[in-house]
């Protein structure tokens, strides 16, 4: 089992800067994302990138469509075999309930997802499992549902998805190691 | 052939450019870590550059790297490295990567014991980080914007790669 430690996302309450871009996401957002959770020894060793890393995070909630981000997120979770992954908290139970989280593993036919949302679903599953087999195709399915800018947002948005998760179990796993290795983490070099 | 599937992004002060500068920061941030040498540095990037068919960091080398001793034939080791005669410690540093970027559960224990043995907390970070830094080529590769026609190679077909000290990419790739 993974050393991910508490594997659900940072959490702080949320200030009047979070409630951007989206209004309806604005009207139910309580809890607001603070970063990625990553293993205390990784932040220690380098403080600067593991800040900038929360900081793009967080950019990637804000900016993009809540609902479709945790579902993006969910799926990845299932694809990289994060079992500690929850749901997040500043994604209400009105913007998506936990009997349509249920569902995500019939994405590709179950008609509680729009079409848009399967197409997004598609797209970052190739991404995540084998970018380079993306098609003109899959880009087309998109652009169907997303104007050039948010598109754009959100290919970047899922690679944080994506390499948030697999930073959070890889470093949580090397970490094992570190304790099972009797390591000072006071001896750590700040990078 | 991959096309660009981009489109023209009409608002410079839009969401897809916020998020491209908070992706730059992090990037640079990473790229300013010193703990990991520059062999190492340059064959896991090589590593992430043909797992994710980034056209363009395949045809980039960085040039500290070179500097460092890594040519072409030690290049082009990273394509089947566990068969190679590479050191244990780049083998390890890649199977790293690999785990990284394939199946993160690949880090068994044994794996785990032999990163611990090779490298230090400080190296293993930045390891860890320089990985998710050179697979934000993904992006690219996903839009189409990967494409190398435009870089000035030498008559090995390679590009040079520098950063400065601010962790940015500099120009003039070609040359070294």
């Amino acid at each position: 089992m993974p050393g991910t430690g508490s594997a659900s996302p940072r959490t702080r309450e949320a200030s009047p800067a979070d409630h951007a871009v989206h209004a309806e996401q604005a009207a139910d957002v309580g809890v607001a994302c603070e970063g990625v959770d990553l293993p205390a020894w990784l932040r220690e060793a380098r403080p600067g990138p593991t800040a900038e890393l929360d900081n793009a995070y967080r950019c990637a909630v804000r900016v993009t469509d809540a609902r479709l981000l945790e579902l993006v997120r969910l799926r990845i979770a299932v694809l990289l075999g994060n079992p500690a992954a929850v749901r997040a908290p500043w994604v209400s139970l009105e913007t998506l309930p936990d009997a349509v989280v249920a569902r995500l593993p019939g994405w590709p036919h179950d008609a509680v997802f729009t079409e848009r949302e399967r197409d997004c679903l598609a797209f970052t599953e190739q991404f995540v499992m084998d970018v380079a087999g993306l098609s003109d195709a899959d880009a087309q399915a998109m652009h169907r549902h997303f104007d050039p800018e948010a598109f754009y947002a959100l290919v970047q948005a899922i690679f944080l998805m994506e390499y948030a998760q697999r930073l959070e179990l890889a470093a949580g796993l090397l970490g094992a190691g570190l304790r099972s290795a009797g390591l000072d983490t006071d001896a750590v070099v700040h990078g | 052939m991959r096309v660009n599937r981009a489109r023209a992004i009409a608002d410079p002060a839009g969401a897809a450019h916020s998020l491209r500068a908070t992706l730059g920061e992090f990037q640079a941030a990473v790229v300013r870590g010193q703990a990991l040498d520059p062999v190492i540095t340059e064959l896991v990037r090589l590593r992430c550059a043909r797992s994710h068919d980034c056209r363009i960091c395949k045809t980039l080398r960085l040039a500290d790297a070179v500097d460092a001793g890594v040519d072409e034939a030690l290049a082009a080791k990273v394509d089947r490295y566990r068969s190679s005669d590479l050191s244990d410690r780049a083998q390890v540093a890649l199977a790293i990567t690999d785990a990284v970027i394939g199946w993160p559960h690949d880090l068994d224990r044994a794996l785990v014991e032999q990163a611990h043995r090779h490298f230090s907390t400080a190296e293993l970070a930045e390891l860890c980080l320089d990985v998710a830094k050179w697979s934000t080529q993904k992006i690219n590769v996903a839009l189409g914007l990967d494409g190398a026609e435009g870089l000035p190679v030498n008559e090995d077909g390679v590009s040079y790669l520098r950063f400065g000290e601010d962790g940015r990419p500099l120009g003039d790739a070609a040359r070294r």
